[in-house]
């Protein structure tokens, strides 16, 4: 997360800030590390390993002192659950997907609601919520900006910033996608003449 | 994906059951493990002291961890593996941590510094058009407005207001205002954030920081909330003139504000229509809004923002240079005069008088505006029971980060730093936040706004700037109880107008 300094914060505003000069779009980038804890997933990991570490060695021919086997399970579970913490793809591949879309869409819902992105005049609100452990864009319009831009655009759009995740530098990539996708924006929902900015230059959500 | 995953973790597990089954197998190679490790059990029972441990029953669930590592393994083991724990678990945490802020965009010093100049460059341009236009009018004009409001909001006065408001809002009003009174409106901030020119119109986008009563069937509720007004004005006409601009006016003859329904001003007559000679609202949005609650007043943040570099104006010298014209002074000599005289004495005196608890004695130094602001704070940290104290104070350093100059006003903002003992205690003296012992640094900017004309700089702290009367009797408006004359407009000599935190400030 280190890539997600105070640089790419003003790098991001300055962003957005463009694409709104040239739309009437009012964009809210956000990027969090996760979109849930997932502990359970490593505890499970962690139980189901070293309940077979305990099998093998209660079945093992060889003599093994009853305080070995206790220690052992509770230091293999302690080293497996760390593990399976600290080892982001391990983690990822023990969740499903359909719980990480679902994690990512609760916590995007909970940024458009609290950061109150709902509430500009012609619903042209748009979140753009980078998820990095999920590796997972998901943008959610407004209704006003939905219906502005045709289907097959907010389509290009989902895709491309997917591709921020094939990048080394995340950061770098998601500010391009977003540069890349004001063109998007600028094309079908044209800047009103004597309109302003709707939402906190300095938004805050708390969650 | 999801099959693949799977497929995945069913090889892992298939993986571990076939190590389970062939393990017979590898049986003298896995031997030499546990074997080894129970051979040292035997070394293990030199720690048999511990075996009292079990005996006393107790003990928490790490501390028995631990002993058992030490008990069973050898230490080329047990110790490495304690620290791989240790440092596995400091991992986990601190990843954990970092992991639960949210990161939204935010505007860095250069892009505030940059924002900073636009604005600057539009104001610039504003007056090229309307020479008469004042920062410090126009936001007294705002607040006058802000306040009137919602002073007025859902009562009969509301119409008072339509020739600066668009009818939906009357209407609003009318719909939805019936059962609702809005009283100590406190306007902390203000801050010019866009300015728009069209062919015909020109457009100013204004953020308000406020809090307010809101009282709705008897029932109060204290908000805290920031709005942004959008101001409109029909393109090449001049400002009213100060009066006109400092309270709600008719901006023909200068009457009270008294309106019909149709914007006609009872006093003169005029329809005074939308834009045509004063600013009207064409659109305001509430960007946040909150309960304003008391129970974080005695916490403490770590500074934020001292490190940060001076937000200068862009061409801060040819205005300094047409300052110094205008006065006939040299810049440099009286920089150290302001910095000195103004500066550093009007913040040590505002700092003991908000230490005492009594701005009284300051009042002859502050913008209305301000005071209130500052008294709002006063009587929240009272009526909690609390005080803040700011003892030690310290002025480090003094920087002038931007000049203004209109036709009414001139403004000067100075960055100050600032070392401070700044703490929080209670009714009994207890401390109930920051620290009593260990200084605290940290910068502020402040803004001093004066007459165009006047030459004075610095008050006689103990005295009527008009009368000379002992400044012992300024009542709460601001007005020389011996003389009559209001004295905090910035007509005899700098007062305080803003103050704004390093970390926010944005010119």
């Amino acid at each position: 997360m280190k890539q997600f300094n105070d640089d790419f914060k003003s790098e991001l505003y300055k962003t957005i800030e463009d694409i709104e000069n040239k739309s009437l779009v009012e964009i809210v980038a956000a990027v969090r590390k996760n979109s849930g804890n997932y502990r359970d997933v490593s505890l499970f990991f962690a139980s189901v390993v070293s309940f077979l570490i305990v099998s093998w060695l209660m079945f093992a021919e060889f003599i093994i002192d009853v305080y070995h086997i206790y220690f052992i399970a509770l230091a293999s579970f302690v080293l497996l659950y760390l593990i399976c913490e600290l080892i982001n793809p391990l983690k990822r591949l023990l969740i499903r997907k359909k719980r990480m879309n679902r994690n990512v869409e609760i916590y995007g819902r909970a940024i458009f609601q609290k950061g109150g992105i709902r509430f500009t005049g012609q619903k042209t609100g748009v979140l753009i919520f980078l998820s990095v452990f999920e590796k997972q864009v998901l943008i959610l319009p407004d209704r006003g900006a939905l219906t502005a831009v045709p289907d097959e655009e907010w389509q290009t759009l989902n895709n491309n910033f997917q591709t921020v995740f094939n990048r080394k530098d995340i950061a770098t990539a998601f500010i391009k996608e977003l540069k890349n996708s004001g063109k998007i924006f600028a094309e079908y929902i044209l800047p009103a003449e004597n309109d302003i900015n709707e939402l906190p230059d300095d938004l805050e959500v708390d969650l | 994906m999801i099959k693949k995953n799977h497929k995945i973790f069913v090889l892992i597990s298939a993986l571990l059951v076939l190590l389970f089954i062939l393990m017979p197998v590898f049986n003298d190679i896995i031997q030499a493990r546990p074997g080894g490790g129970h051979s040292y059990s035997g070394g293990g029972g030199s720690y048999s002291g511990g075996g009292s441990y079990s005996g006393n029953g107790g003990g928490d669930g790490i501390g028995f961890l631990i002993y058992l590592l030490f008990r069973e393994l050898p230490p080329q083991i047990s110790i490495p593996l304690i620290i791989l724990i240790f440092v596995l678990a400091y991992y986990v945490q601190k990843r954990n941590n970092n992991g639960r802020n949210l990161i939204l965009p935010s505007p860095g010093v250069q892009a505030r510094t940059v924002r900073h100049n636009n604005i600057d460059d539009d104001i610039r341009r504003l007056k090229q058009i309307d020479v008469n236009f004042s920062k410090v009018l126009f936001l007294d004009f705002v607040a006058s407005l802000f306040n009137k409001y919602y002073t007025w909001f859902g009562t009969e006065n509301f119409k008072n207001l339509s020739p600066f408001l668009t009818s939906e809002e009357i209407n609003y009003s009318e719909n939805f205002g019936r059962n609702v009174r809005i009283t100590e409106i406190v306007i902390g901030n203000m801050r010019i954030g866009e300015i728009n020119f069209l062919n015909d119109t020109i457009g100013i986008a204004v953020d308000i920081e406020a809090n307010y009563t809101k009282e709705i069937r008897g029932r109060k509720t204290r908000y805290i909330l920031t709005e942004r007004w959008y101001f409109n004005r029909k393109n090449g006409i001049l400002s009213p003139e100060p009066e006109k601009m400092q309270k709600l006016a008719c901006p023909n003859c200068g009457a009270p504000a008294n309106f019909t329904d149709s914007g006609v001003c009872k006093s003169c007559g005029t329809e005074i229509n939308k834009g045509e000679m004063q600013w009207f609202v064409k659109k305001h949005i509430i960007l946040t809004q909150s309960v304003f609650r008391t129970e974080g007043l005695a916490h403490y943040e770590p500074e934020r923002g001292t490190e940060l570099p001076v937000i200068y104006r862009k061409n801060m010298m040819l205005y300094a240079e047409e300052f110094a014209r205008r006065h006939n002074l040299d810049w440099n000599e009286w920089t150290e005069y302001f910095s000195e005289n103004v500066a550093a004495k009007y913040l040590l005196k505002i700092y003991d008088a908000w230490s005492r608890n009594n701005l009284k004695t300051v009042r002859n130094l502050l913008s209305d505006r301000m005071y209130e602001n500052m008294m709002f704070w006063l009587n929240t940290y009272k009526q909690a029971g609390l005080i803040n104290k700011l003892e030690n104070v310290k002025i480090r350093a003094v920087r002038f980060a931007g000049i203004d100059l209109d036709r009414f006003y001139e403004s000067v903002t100075v960055r100050i730093y600032v070392s401070a003992l700044d703490y929080v205690i209670d009714i009994n003296g207890n401390l109930k936040g920051g620290s009593a012992g260990r200084l605290r640094n940290f910068s502020e900017y402040w803004t001093f706004i004066r007459r165009t004309g006047v030459e004075k700089d610095d008050y006689d702290l103990a005295s009527c700037p008009n009368c000379g009367a002992p400044a012992d009797n300024i009542g709460q408006a601001g007005i020389c109880e011996y003389c009559g004359t209001k004295i905090t407009t910035g007509n005899f000599s700098w007062v305080l107008a803003v103050i704004t935190q390093d970390e926010v400030y944005s010119g």
